[in-house]
């Protein structure tokens, strides 16, 4: 396992899943929660000025959804990775993150260790 | 020559001979001796006293039998005899000429004569065809007494029928209502393939099966695929009719005591959807006013099944469109907390041992999750089953509310109740979707850390007020998006007034009044 830290943003619209997923990260010392975004566009705008190693995004959010979200951070920021998090069971949202360059893409009924280890894959595929 | 006969009764000869001469040269000019009864057609008898004397009955009879017309008679006879003319004898004629007769005068008198005699069978036939145009005049005014009583029953029906709303209720007023107000003793109305209707429906196979010609199981049922078939009525004025058409049938096959039908197709946006046919116990005549008249009724059934049928699609979207909201509010809400409870769940163990006492809060976050996800359900629940909403008090409604949004994010709400009478239904729904509409826009938008909910007396109005600390906003641009046309719309449904007092910045209060009857 790499020892740097790593720096995590969280984006979902939902408080209460910002807060679940902050208390997960607080478990592994290598996680830095560096900032939260309720929405596409603060995520954009949160990635520019805290440059995190890794995006966990919602895909279903008003603003601007998390497949543009990702498409746009990826596209200027590709060192940033994104993991998609997600409860949608629509096969062709979660396609279109991946097309547009999400690292992976997780079900909400994930492991916390799985959720640790698509953190630490995502981090080693970084230019 | 004309058509004028002069009828000569003359028994001298020597006048009879100058009568022939100086009118023949004019006139048909018929003997006497050469007709057979004096009903013969003549315009002008000329008779002398003693032809008169013989038959002075059957002159009179002559002229009676004229009724309107005038036939003239002629007397020719010597100034010495005119006192043997009785008093009887000229009541028969009409003019005296006496002898020795002068042409001119002759031929003077006859010409005055016969133009009265024109005069009279004139008027007599104009006085005909008055009769006759007022008999049809009769006729008319009956037929546009019977077209006026036609299109106001007519009239009648359309608004019934404009009043029905489901196909329930179109069908059984065909049965029931037109058909009687038509004379009949049954109706019905079919609508093939239509399930969301408890009267008559035919399945498109059924009616494949009733075209078959060796089959007349049911003639009434071929009759009626076969109007659906053609799109064309069929008008069955009498038994003959009907055994005509189905000659291996028998009119026991038809409904009890029906001696005639006419079932019309049921046409919406051009296409033959059904049939409604009409049963009468007696034989009837359907003529083209009839026909018309029919016609235009059932195209109004059309218009309402057209109606019903959109009604039952929009019911069943909304149904939809009600399932979709709840199931979005289930993912939205529930399952979002679920995913919490989950993580907080899985990293309890671990934390406990790296950091004890942040373990112990994030306990406490884990039951306010659980409590909070179980009021949410509680009120998807109650969306679920409308009439828990109405059973349950306002008091528990709102709590429940509360409790949901509390579970949505972290925000202090309070509320004080101080109106716990029973309020009509309508009032009582209405409140309750002002403040869940209203907890929704504060835990979506307001960014607020703390609410407040009170329901009120205040002399003779029921105010329901909802507060909260948030950001405010422009009411003049962003209501809209915020429902609060919708919200303002719900208050004015119950004839509630309805405030919304914000700024950006400054928090908003709702309020809703209500004047307690």
């Amino acid at each position: 396992m790499p020892n740097k830290v790593i720096k995590v943003l969280i984006v979902d619209d939902h408080p209460r899943v910002r807060q679940g997923l902050a208390v997960v990260l607080e478990l592994w010392d290598e996680f830095e929660l560096v900032g939260e975004a309720s929405n596409g566009q603060e995520a954009v705008n949160l990635v520019e000025k805290l440059q995190p190693d890794v995006v966990l995004m919602d895909l279903i959010m008003p603003v601007m959804d998390g497949v543009t979200a990702t498409r746009k951070i990826r596209q200027k920021f590709p060192h940033v990775q994104v993991i998609v998090l997600t409860s949608t069971i629509e096969q062709e949202f979660v396609d279109s993150a991946i097309e547009a360059g999400a690292a992976r893409s997780l079900f909400k009924n994930v492991t916390i260790d799985t959720l640790a280890d698509a953190i630490y894959g995502a981090v080693s595929q970084q230019p | 020559m004309n058509n004028i006969r002069i009828l000569l009764a003359v028994e001298l000869r020597e006048n009879r001979r100058l009568l022939q001469e100086y009118l023949g040269q004019y006139h048909n000019v018929v003997m006497l001796d050469s007709i057979e009864t004096l009903d013969a057609p003549f315009d002008l008898g000329i008779f002398d006293g003693a032809s008169l004397t013989r038959m002075s009955n059957l002159v009179r009879a002559r002229k009676q039998g004229e009724k309107s017309s005038f036939l003239p008679f002629l007397l020719v006879t010597s100034r010495q005899d005119l006192n043997m003319v009785s008093h009887q004898l000229w009541k028969s004629i009409d003019e005296i000429i006496f002898t020795p007769i002068e042409k001119l005068e002759l031929l003077a008198r006859v010409e005055v004569l016969l133009r009265a005699r024109r005069l009279s069978l004139e008027l007599s036939g104009r006085n005909i065809e008055l009769q006759q145009e007022v008999v049809a005049h009769r006729v008319s005014n009956e037929a546009l007494r019977k077209s006026e009583e036609r299109t106001k029953l007519l009239q009648n029906l359309t608004s019934e029928l404009a009043a029905t709303i489901t196909l329930d209720e179109v069908s059984d007023l065909v049965a029931n209502r037109i058909a009687k107000a038509v004379g009949g003793h049954l109706g019905s109305m079919i609508i093939v393939g239509e399930t969301r209707y408890a009267g008559e429906a035919v399945k498109t196979e059924e009616l494949e099966e009733h075209n078959r010609p060796q089959e007349i199981a049911n003639p009434m049922a071929v009759s009626v695929s076969k109007v659906i078939r053609t799109g064309e009525p069929l008008w069955m004025e009498s038994l003959a009719n009907f055994t005509a058409d189905f000659p291996q049938s028998h009119p026991s096959d038809l409904e009890t005591e029906t001696q005639s039908a006419t079932i019309l197709p049921l046409i919406v946006n051009s296409k033959t959807i059904g049939s409604v046919s009409f049963y009468f116990p007696y034989s009837r005549e359907f003529n083209v006013s009839e026909q018309a008249f029919f016609e235009s009724l059932v195209q109004q059934c059309a218009q309402a099944v057209e109606r019903a049928q959109l009604y039952d699609e929009l019911s069943e979207r909304a149904a939809l469109e009600e399932r979709q909201r709840i199931a979005r509010d289930l993912h939205d809400a529930v399952s979002q907390n679920l995913f919490s409870i989950n993580m907080l769940g899985q990293s309890l163990p671990r934390l406990w041992e790296k950091h004890p006492e942040r373990a112990h809060n994030v306990l406490k976050d884990l039951l306010t999750l659980t409590e909070a996800s179980i009021a949410e359900m509680r009120t998807l629940l109650l969306e679920l089953r409308p009439d828990n909403l109405v059973r349950s008090s306002l008091r528990t409604l709102f709590e429940q509310l509360i409790s949901a949004a509390k579970a949505r994010r972290e925000i202090s709400i309070s509320s004080n109740m101080d109106f716990e009478q029973p309020l009509p239904e309508e009032i009582h729904i209405a409140l309750y979707r002002l403040v869940q509409e209203s907890l929704n826009n504060i835990v979506k938008h307001s960014g607020a850390t703390e609410a407040n909910i009170s329901l009120t007396i205040e002399g003779e109005l029921l105010i329901l007020r909802i507060r909260d600390n948030g950001r405010g906003f422009d009411s003049q641009t962003q209501a809209a998006g915020l429902g609060i046309g919708v919200m303002r719309e719900r208050a004015a449904v119950i004839g509630a007034s309805f405030d919304v007092i914000t700024e950006p910045g400054q928090g908003t209060e709702i309020v809703v009044s209500w004047v307690i009857a």
